[in-house]
């Protein structure tokens, strides 16, 4: 059974923002994300993590290109996500250096689990699963 | 998390954004049961301020956009 997001409706301009679930530790927090082919990872605001107390600088630094041919440290975790009914494991980065307002959920664990269609003409975004051992809640 | 939950938010979301926008640009919101519970300057406020009061299922916490950052995401 696909999952089906509107699209966000801004001043007549439609963005792909949807809500997931991610879990740090013992405890769900629902983020907003803005769905990005363009980025490998899913990548969230390290405010995000200083607010709920993560010390995202454990994890796995890397270095990501951005538009402007700058690089931006990422890090890396593996922590649970929530896409519609589906809980997996997927990388996801914290930067304190992402240069747009919005969270990214990138290809990483994601594109590859999921068809996703971007059906704009109908302002939806369909996410369904290709069935790769995910958990169904 | 429940899934309905998450639905819940991504549906206010979707009803609010417009609104959002106009009233909260630039600052963090805490959504609960269908309303705007919290209001603050950052993050950090914001989850301290849902320990504080236990709000319950966890808010969707949100950081607003100004009007520009819809133009300039390529």
């Amino acid at each position: 059974m696909p999952t089906i997001f509107r699209y966000k409706p801004f001043r007549r301009r439609l963005a792909p923002i949807i809500t997931i679930g991610i879990k740090v530790e013992a405890t769900w927090y629902p983020i907003e994300v803005y769905v990005d082919s363009g980025s490998v990872y899913t990548i969230l605001h390290a405010r995000i993590a200083e607010g709920i107390g993560f010390d995202y600088l454990t994890g796995e630094r890397t270095y990501l290109q951005v538009g402007d041919g700058s690089f931006i440290p990422v890090y890396l975790h593996e922590l649970q996500i929530q896409v519609g009914a589906e809980r997996f494991t997927a990388k996801i980065g914290f930067s304190e250096k992402l240069g747009i307002a919005f969270n990214l959920l990138g290809r990483e664990g994601i594109f590859d689990r999921f068809k996703i269609c971007f059906l704009e003409s109908r302002g939806v975004l369909t996410f369904e699963s290709a069935e790769l051992g995910s958990e169904q809640v | 998390m429940e899934t309905v939950q998450l639905q819940e938010y991504d549906e206010w979301i979707a009803d609010h954004l417009d609104e959002l926008v106009t009233q909260y640009a630039g600052q963090v919101v805490a959504i609960h049961q269908g309303k705007v519970a919290i209001i603050g300057g950052s993050e950090i406020d914001v989850y301290r301020e849902i320990g504080e009061v236990g709000l319950e299922p966890m808010p969707l916490v949100f950081r607003v956009p100004r009007e520009e950052d819809f133009q300039s995401i390529l």
